[in-house]
């Protein structure tokens, strides 16, 4: 699988805010990625670092060379200029990287792959002259032109109206099925994720709780955070909506050992007490603890003494389980999907995670 | 027993280039205690029509039909009664909590100025009293009042707003696109928020947004306009489940049901953007977006039918038993 995003236990740090602690994913070609979390998780601050716009204080980031790697913003009346016509904004990236060549026919090529056609009819317009959604369009036009390999997306349908939100999420999908190109979209819409994304990446305050394939992570969510996260989604109704009080903690003062337990509705309820975790979930772990293995995937469960039980170490030895270091992951060609839950803090090398285990969706074009 | 009563409203803006019918004959109404959801998207109308309730739009703009707010017409009130109405009868959460807010008023002031204003409070120091009650209410710590509004989060500002809606005992209160700006837990708990208080104070609302989802959790009624017209009406459980309008189906298709197969994968839209209120399309207004229109559907001029009883055109649609649902289509109710 080829990989073009490779993150390897990033952080970030504004003076004493430890913004992103300790990530690391992979992205691959031909693949949606959704980093969802509340506001303050840390998922703008990873992709700006993931873009070079934010330097990292630990940790390595590789992407390729920079022009590899274009952005997408939340409000395209905000990106586009409004006194340059949409020629000149999706020639910007072309002109400052002085590429001449056949400038006319490279921005008439990114036009109608973002579905402004014909081409022509759209290049002498100004942003004002087009309406919203062909707005957003212009915006992936002036990164697609780059031909870059991985799309970064923040917020990428969250200003536009419900009508034209499914346009643009199809017209991302299509781009990836079309040309490999791969994209991170940064969203806390989980409707997105099931709309368009292959993978989930559940992040709270600047660690990755949950990673897998968006059908298991939102079938099956094993964190209590993934969990609440769902269960507001308004239109669920088989889920006792589980609303968080407060906000996230300030990244100033994370709490001690999981930094969610203040909130978890597992301590809250006396569950987690129940399952003998009541001192682990305060003192020393930082990955959720009250884990059983679920279906789908082997799931160590961290106890209080770090040393999993003897017959979850069994279980743990299929391929894909915490036993498995991610360097053995990805060269066995699985792609590690890093950093999941379930393991202390001091045993970060050895993973956790969920396997993206590569399954193509089939997909029914003429439906769409 | 109906609060809000408004019939066949209609609103004009004035502008330089031509009039623009923003709102073409809406009728609709809130019992006490009721609450009413408003869906639609930019431009169709439903902002402006919060907007007539209260009389808040531009000085010129022409609004023609009856507005009658417990009994009394707001569209004949003189100055005196319209603000002895406002925040006291009804009062309106603001989309955009941020620019809603004074940035250089400390968030007590601003909770405790229509207090003030209508002396439901007689003193600065009962008003202050009431202020600390109200941001519990909310869910905000009291020692917040101090703070000024930077010094909130999205959705602290937004409970703020509320707090200050709900200052001086309104019976309705029109929360505009109440939660867009907010993450999905801010706005889980703004709408739980929002739900307690309809039931603890007997709370009446309106409910603006473009998420239909949403809007079927917190209302027990749901009207979704497109060009200045509702287009469907009903109890928000079947309108959102069983959606008889074409445009009311491309919206609630728009925000997918999490684990449905059909959509996974599928994101659905809609082709073209919303029609421009000053040029509006022949016919039904919808006809050049519609995924199943017909000939007739660009030159009949379509009006609110009720559902049920022998129907079953073009849609397959089924709604026996169904008697207070509307479409405005001509391809539901007909033969």
């Amino acid at each position: 699988m080829n990989t073009v995003v490779t993150v390897d236990d990033a952080h970030v740090r504004f003076g004493d805010a430890e913004a992103v602690d300790g990530v690391s994913l992979e992205v691959h070609a031909g693949e949606v990625l959704a980093l969802v979390g509340e506001s303050g998780s840390g998922k703008t601050t990873l992709v700006r670092a993931i873009q070079g716009i934010q330097s990292l204080s630990g940790g390595s980031i590789e992407v390729g060379k920079q022009r590899d790697v274009q952005m997408v913003f939340q409000d395209p009346t905000g990106a586009l200029n409004p006194r340059h016509t949409i020629y000149e904004i999706v020639a910007e990236g072309l002109r400052i990287r002085r590429e001449r060549a056949d400038e006319k026919a490279k921005v008439a090529t990114a036009l109608s792959r973002a579905g402004l056609r014909p081409p022509e009819r759209f290049m002498g317009l100004y942003p004002h002259e087009i309406s919203g959604g062909q707005r957003q369009r212009v915006v992936i036009a002036g990164a697609m032109v780059m031909e870059p390999k991985v799309l970064l997306a923040d917020e990428p349908v969250a200003s536009l109206d419900a009508s034209i939100r499914g346009e643009i999420l199809a017209l991302m999908r299509e781009l990836v099925d079309e040309s490999g190109l791969a994209i991170v979209a940064v969203t806390h819409d989980l409707g997105l994720a099931w709309n368009i994304a292959d993978r989930i990446a559940v992040m709270y305050l600047g660690r990755i709780v949950e990673i897998g394939d968006t059908e298991e992570v939102l079938g099956g969510p094993q964190h209590p955070y993934t969990r609440a996260l769902l269960s507001v989604v308004p239109e669920i109704d088989r889920m006792e909506p589980q609303v968080l009080t407060g906000e996230p903690p300030d990244p100033r003062k994370i709490p001690s050992g999981c930094r969610f337990h203040p909130r978890c509705p597992l301590v809250a309820s006396g569950e987690a007490e129940r399952l003998g975790f009541s001192n682990a979930v305060a003192a020393r772990t930082s990955r959720c603890v009250s884990f059983r293995p679920p279906d789908h995937t082997t799931w160590p469960v961290t106890p209080l003494t770090g040393q999993p039980p003897r017959s979850q170490r069994r279980s743990a030895a299929a391929p894909g389980s915490g036993q498995t270091c991610r360097h053995d992951q990805r060269s066995a060609g699985l792609g590690f999907s890093g950093n999941g839950c379930g393991f202390e803090e001091s045993s970060r090398s050895s993973c956790g995670g969920r396997i993206r285990r590569h399954r193509r969706v089939r997909r029914d074009r003429s439906t769409r | 027993m109906t609060l809000l009563e408004v019939s066949d409203l209609t609103v004009t803006y004035r502008s330089r280039s031509g009039d623009v019918p923003a709102v073409r004959g809406v009728s609709l109404s809130v019992e006490r205690g009721g609450s009413l959801g408003l869906a639609g998207e930019s431009g169709c109308g439903k902002s402006t029509i919060a907007g007539a309730i209260l009389r808040l739009l531009p000085p010129g703009t022409g609004v023609t039909g009856d507005i009658l707010l417990d009994g009394d017409d707001v569209l004949a009130m003189n100055p005196g009664q319209l603000r002895a109405v406002r925040w006291t009868k009804t009062a309106i959460v603001f989309q955009g909590a941020l620019h809603a807010l004074n940035p250089v008023q400390r968030i007590a002031r601003q909770i405790s100025e229509p207090m003030l204003l209508h002396q439901t409070q007689p003193t600065k120091r009962s008003a202050a009293t009431r202020v600390h009650e109200l941001l519990e209410q909310v869910g905000l710590p009291p020692d917040r009042a101090g703070a000024y509004p930077h010094q909130l989060s999205g959705g602290q500002r937004q409970r703020v707003l509320i707090a200050m809606a709900l200052a001086c005992d309104p019976d309705l209160l029109i929360a505009d696109e109440p939660t867009t700006a907010l993450d999905v837990m801010v706005q889980a708990q703004v709408l739980q928020l929002l739900g307690s208080l309809r039931v603890e104070r007997g709370l009446s609302m309106i409910f603006i947004t473009h998420d239909l989802s949403v809007l079927t959790d917190v209302c027990d009624h749901l009207a979704v306009m497109y060009a200045g017209r509702i287009v469907e009406e009903g109890p928000s459980g079947t309108v959102f489940t069983d959606p008889q309008h074409p445009y009311t189906g491309a919206l609630a298709a728009a925000f997918p049901t999490i684990g449905d197969p059909a959509s996974r994968m599928r994101p659905a839209g809609l082709g073209g953007d919303p029609p421009d209120p000053a040029h509006l399309p022949t016919g039904c207004p919808f006809h050049p977006r519609c995924p199943v229109a017909e000939d007739r559907c660009a030159t009949t001029d379509v009006r609110l039918t009720p559902i049920g009883g022998g129907i079953g055109g073009g849609l397959g649609a089924d709604a026996d038993g169904v008697r207070d649902r509307l479409a405005a289509c001509v391809l539901v109710g007909s033969t």
